[in-house]
């Protein structure tokens, strides 16, 4: 309760922790499980310590192969192993292949963005998706190494030149989303970001048809 | 306790033989490891203080918004400086100091295994840091981030010349690094107290021979990197430009698979250090002493099989991601097994929180934090939010100050008397231990959160409206107090070392050889050397020290002037050999001078000047290996307590032998990852397959292994020869030797310049394959060079039936240029083909 | 010295074992060749097990020979450091290892 409490105070256009689509809500998620399990083991292990200097409470002699054995391997390859689980599962359903997709391709260069469409003319520094539809960016660049990463959306891709790198999205609301170059780039890094503007279905089709961002109400 | 009594006599005869010269000369000359471990130690805290302060100016930037205090561009200097100064100009010549100064004396020994060498680190890393330090004095510090990512930090992006200063002011530093882990590693092995079997070692050898292995495996990547990164920049021969061949990847992979050990190449000492002390302060024995010796090296090597987490958005499948994902959580047990020992050891002793236990109670809080958010971001889908966010800065603040800068307070603490002399300040250090660690977890623990809630690392500023305000500013605020705290810290050190009353021999009761010197101790460290027959030798004979300073332990004696100490058998800690160490010396400083002038001429552009200091630096280095050994026989000689052994050089086993195998490790690594980056680039990088191909090479191929292979089996026929005392022989066949080299490195130099390469600077094919080149040419020519010192040295009388050690040593060598001549020869052969 | 390399060795072949598998992965991955990916999947994934099951066995090959004790192998303490280094890296190989288990195209 006290986790979820803290974490309403954590909105904004780019916190991870106000999630907007599949990929970022379940890796929210997931940091609020590591985040009471990391809580739980901080507290066990200080409380250890601590007892260390109640000798009166402690016994003396416990085997080694209880602390170490049973403790430090036993214990934690259990937790981690659940949690590698977990990962694998989270990670692995956010893998840009498979089913259905829109395709958008984003290039990045020092300090601009540029969003093109397989169907459609480019829409220069903003980038159109449908609402409740995944998307696959494919994302490159052309001068240094930049970063694509919408955070309410999901997880970031490095944008790299000479090569393309794929991160599957979904927005699961219509409205702007901020989006940001997360590796380090140069003087203009800290402005280098853009727009995500995700369609309900009717707009996007609209949009797929040729109309302008003005003309459906976005600019 | 009063101040040992001492054998008169022989304390003057040692304090003559093995004192520095007085005056600026000893300054310059001194190649002592109490000396220089120190001045390490004093440097670090110096590089330390600067990069502390260019962290509180971009907490002043950061603490409000819309803050107009730096600029972008300054900003990009001031934390690319802040991370580089702190991870290659503090975290490692700081353990190396510790290191330095207290090995020899925890081993029972009286110096390292290579003086000189010690004190040419020394001087590399003052050089080295003085070009980071100047660069920044002028404004044109490296600003790319201290990771360097190409392109951003190529030419093209970077034109100034603040790329080239990182990348050859970090080179020359870590030549510094890869000397002192050489040193170190043999030392451990070879130079410990009779009777001391790598068991009976004391934790804090084991952490410092796991680390100088890491550093010999881990550094040659990096200094790959930088080497072709700087060749890129200054010729533009493309190994990471995108257009031609190249691929920016092939850096991260290099940086990263030097940077992930690097963490623990850092965290490794501090541990030993918790590991010696804890057990001190709570007045027992280590519990799990085995457990901790096999995690060590589980940690040791695991750290090189989790670089790629540190790439995980750079577009790799996700099956890869997986593995390293598993490696990189797998780290955490014995790490687990690690901190679990040391609590055990707290329930089993009778613990009190004297200052040291303090600090090693702020490395459990904040360290065990580190390590989770460590497992954190471990896991794929969380490290695609959280990688470049804030959090990992939070992150890697917290496994560093954790788990180094907290162990290396406690260890400052605790060795402080022994290095002064002096008892602590009451309160003080309480006081300075408080701001800091508060000051820490104000700084950084929400710091987690605001990275979480979307601020991005390395941005020099952020708009009101984001949320950030509040714990931007409570960062800030904390990191002032750590500030404080630090300086406190300082002027504790300070005012002990100049106001405070003597302490006597062992203010903590520590059992490990250390207390067993004078405090403060002297030149030689023991008077006699300690015999050892458990792991905390002192428990067992706490007067330890009176006896050895009365002379009541091994070469209890001096003769001809020597630096002796006893070398032994590296597993069982038998006595071998007493081997002699180099005295004062200015050659360190011109070495590292004439090295120096060779980054000063690439810094400047001065290509055509940069083989002046190449052959002065063969020069120097061939005075200074010939200043060693002996043109007479000695045979066995009394070492005390009724043993005789040869003087090293009489000996097969000696730490030059050892040295020069981990040279070749560390040699072999560069090589590894050459052949790595050659094979990454043919299969990954765009651009590929290159618009032309190596020519017809198979004509000089042959001729240069074959060559070589000739020159490789004369040299081995020329041991056989110096056994048998046909030495007249052994010179001839040397010499036929140093020429097979030589034809080989004419028919190298034909493949290079004969017009079968394709033009360099067109693709990294024929980039890397001229690299491939010099690296083979640049062997050759070393082996011809060291068999011509083998074939002078037998000429001039220092080789004999006995003394053949130096031959082993060029034998390594040789056989090394002949097979790598023949595996790059292959590779490039195969090559050929490459469309 | 030999008690090191014995201790080291086991983590060796586990950094043996990753290293291959990955660089087999990248080469099955390798950007240009989508014609034929199936295919090169296929023959990289078999050597990645292959490589896999081989470093296994060779642990479970050097544990043997440890049970068994020759006696030039050193005793006490050294013994069961190295002797827990090799069951523990064996334990890492075979996690480590779990992902190709799963093969799954390129992505």
């Amino acid at each position: 309760m006290a986790v979820l409490l803290v974490l309403a105070g954590c909105g904004g256009d780019v916190s991870t922790l106000d999630p907007a689509g599949p990929s970022a809500t379940s890796i929210a998620m997931m940091w609020s499980v590591m985040l009471i399990g990391a809580t739980f083991i901080t507290i066990v292990v200080l409380s250890l310590l601590a007892l260390g200097f109640r000798r009166s409470v402690v016994p003396r002699r416990i085997p080694e192969s209880l602390w170490l054995g049973y403790g430090a391997i036993g214990i934690v390859s259990v937790a981690l192993i659940a949690l590698l689980i977990y990962g694998f599962l989270v990670g692995g359903g956010q893998r840009p292949i498979g089913g259905p997709a829109t395709t958008i391709r984003a290039t990045a260069q020092q300090w601009h963005w540029h969003f093109s469409y397989e169907a459609r003319a480019p829409t220069g520094a903003v980038l159109v998706m449908p609402v409740g539809h995944p998307v696959t960016v494919e994302v490159t660049a052309t001068d240094v190494i930049h970063g694509f990463w919408i955070p309410r959306l999901g997880g970031k891709v490095d944008a790299i030149p000479g090569h393309v790198n794929r991160l599957r999205l979904q927005a699961d609301r219509p409205g702007r989303f901020v989006g940001l170059c997360a590796e380090f780039c140069g003087t203009g890094h800290r402005d280098h970001s853009f727009t995500a503007i995700a369609l309900s279905p009717a707009d996007w089709r609209a949009f797929m048809d040729g109309a302008s961002l003005e003309a459906l109400g976005h600019d | 306790m009063t101040e040992p009594l001492l054998d008169p006599r022989l304390q003057r005869d040692l304090d003559r033989i093995w004192s520095p010269e007085p005056g600026w000369r000893g300054v310059l000359t001194n190649v002592n490891h109490t000396d220089i471990g120190k001045r390490f130690m004093i440097a670090a805290v110096v590089y330390f203080s600067v990069a502390g302060l260019l962290a509180m100016l971009i907490r002043a930037q950061l603490a409000s918004p819309r803050s107009a205090f730096v600029g972008p561009e300054i900003y990009g200097q001031i934390f690319t400086m802040h991370g580089t100064l702190m991870m290659f100009m503090f975290a490692i010549p700081m353990f190396e100091g510790l290191a330095l100064y207290l090995l020899p004396k925890m081993l029972g020994s009286r110096d390292m295994a290579f003086p000189r060498i010690g004190a040419y680190g020394w001087w590399c890393y003052v050089f080295g840091g003085a070009m980071l330090l100047g660069s920044m004095l002028v404004g044109k510090a490296p600003d790319g981030g201290w990771f360097m990512y190409t392109p951003l930090s190529s030419r093209t992006y970077t034109p100034g010349i603040n790329a080239d200063i990182w990348l050859l002011g970090a080179t020359f530093v870590e030549i510094s690094a890869i000397c002192a882990a050489v040193e170190i590693a043999v030392t451990v092995l070879k130079l410990r107290a009779p009777g001391m079997s790598l068991v009976r070692m004391p934790l804090f050898a084991w952490y410092m021979l796991a680390t100088s292995l890491m550093m010999v495996f881990g550094f040659p990547p990096l200094i790959l990197g930088s080497v072709l990164l700087e060749v890129e920049r200054a010729f533009g021969w493309p190994f990471f430009d995108p257009t031609r061949g190249g691929d920016s990847l092939l850096w991260q992979h290099l940086f990263w698979l030097f940077g992930h050990p690097e963490v623990y190449i850092i965290f490794l000492p501090a541990a030993g250090v918790v590991s010696t002390i804890l057990p001190v302060m709570a007045r027992t024995r280590i519990v799990g002493y085995g457990w901790i010796v096999a995690s060590i090296f589980a940690l040791a090597i695991l750290s090189f099989g989790l670089w790629v987490h540190h790439m995980f958005t750079v577009g790799i499948p996700h099956m890869a991601l997986a593995f390293f994902s598993v490696a990189s959580t797998l780290v955490a047990v014995p790490t687990a097994v690690q901190l679990f020992a040391w609590i055990a050891t707290l329930w089993q002793g009778r613990p009190e929180l004297k200052l040291p236990m303090l600090y090693l109670l702020g490395m459990f809080s904040v360290f065990v934090m580190g390590g989770l958010t460590g497992v954190m971001l471990a896991i794929v889908p969380f490290n695609w939010q959280a990688h470049d966010t804030a959090f990992v800065t939070a992150h890697l603040h917290y496994v560093l100050i954790g788990g180094f800068v907290f162990p290396i307070l406690a260890g400052i603490v605790h060795w402080l008397p022994h290095v002064t002399g002096r008892a602590r300040i009451p309160r003080l250090g309480e006081a300075a231990f408080w701001l800091i660690f508060l000051g820490f977890h104000a700084t950084f623990l929400l710091m987690h959160l605001v990275g979480l809630m979307g601020m991005r690392r390395r941005i020099d500023t952020y708009d009101a409206a984001a949320g950030w305000t509040a714990i931007n500013l409570l960062s800030s605020v904390g990191a002032f107090v750590m500030a404080f705290g630090f300086a406190l810290f300082l002027a504790d050190c300070v005012l002990q070392r100049v106001v405070n009353r003597r302490s006597g021999q062992s203010p903590w009761g520590g059992t490990t050889l250390e207390w067993a010197t004078a405090v403060p101790p002297r030149s030689y460290n023991f008077a006699s050397l300690p015999a050892v027959s458990s792991r905390d030798p002192l428990m067992d004979e706490p007067r330890m020290a009176v006896r050895l300073a009365r002379g009541g332990g091994y070469l209890a004696a001096t003769r001809y002037g020597w630096r002796e100490t006893l070398g032994v058998d590296t597993t069982t800690g038998r006595i071998l050999q007493i081997v002699v160490l180099p005295g004062s010396s200015a050659l360190p400083i011109l070495l590292a001078g004439a090295t120096g002038s060779f980054f000063l001429f690439m810094l400047a552009g001065l290509y055509g000047l940069t083989p002046l200091s190449l052959v002065l630096v063969v020069a120097i280095s061939w005075r200074w290996a010939w200043t060693t050994g002996s043109t007479s026989e000695h045979g066995e000689l009394p070492a005390g307590l009724g043993s005789s052994v040869p003087p090293h050089f009489e000996t097969q086993d000696t730490p030059g032998w050892w040295a020069s195998i981990f040279t070749l490790s560390a040699n072999g690594t560069f090589l590894a990852s050459l052949i790595f980056g050659f094979a990454f680039l043919w299969v990954v990088a765009p651009g590929w397959p290159p618009p032309a191909c190596l020519g017809p090479i198979g004509t000089e191929t042959a001729i240069a292994i074959l060559a070589s292979t000739a020159g490789s089996a004369s040299l081995a026929v020329a041991r056989r020869m110096v056994q048998r005392g046909s030495l007249g022989n052994a010179i001839r066949l040397g010499a036929a030797a140093a020429a097979g080299m030589g034809v080989a490195l004419v028919a190298v130099a034909a493949i290079a310049f004969g017009g079968t390469l394709p033009i360099v600077t067109d693709h990294a094919y024929a980039a890397v394959a001229a690299a491939l080149l010099a690296y083979v040419a640049m062997h050759l020519a070393l082996a011809a060079l060291m068999l011509a010192y083998g074939t002078a040295r037998i000429g001039t009388g220092y080789v004999s039936p006995r003394r053949s050690h130096e031959l082993a040593i060029i034998g390594q060598w040789t056989h090394y240029a002949t097979a790598t001549t023949l595996l790059i020869l292959v590779i490039l052969f195969l090559a050929q083909s490459c469309r | 010295m030999r008690t090191v390399l014995a201790i080291a060795g086991a983590w060796l072949v586990w950094a043996f074992v990753l290293a291959a598998m990955y660089a087999l992965h990248g080469m099955a991955c390798a950007p240009g060749g989508e014609a034929d990916e199936g295919r090169r999947i296929t023959m990289f994934w078999s050597l990645m097990v292959g490589i896999w099951a081989a470093a296994v066995l060779a642990a479970l090959l050097m544990l043997w020979i440890l049970w068994r004790g020759p006696s030039q192998w050193p005793g006490g303490v050294s013994r069961k450091v190295v002797a827990g280094s090799w069951v523990a890296a064996l334990a890492a190989m075979l996690l480590t290892g779990v992902p190709v288990l799963f093969p799954q195209a390129c992505g």
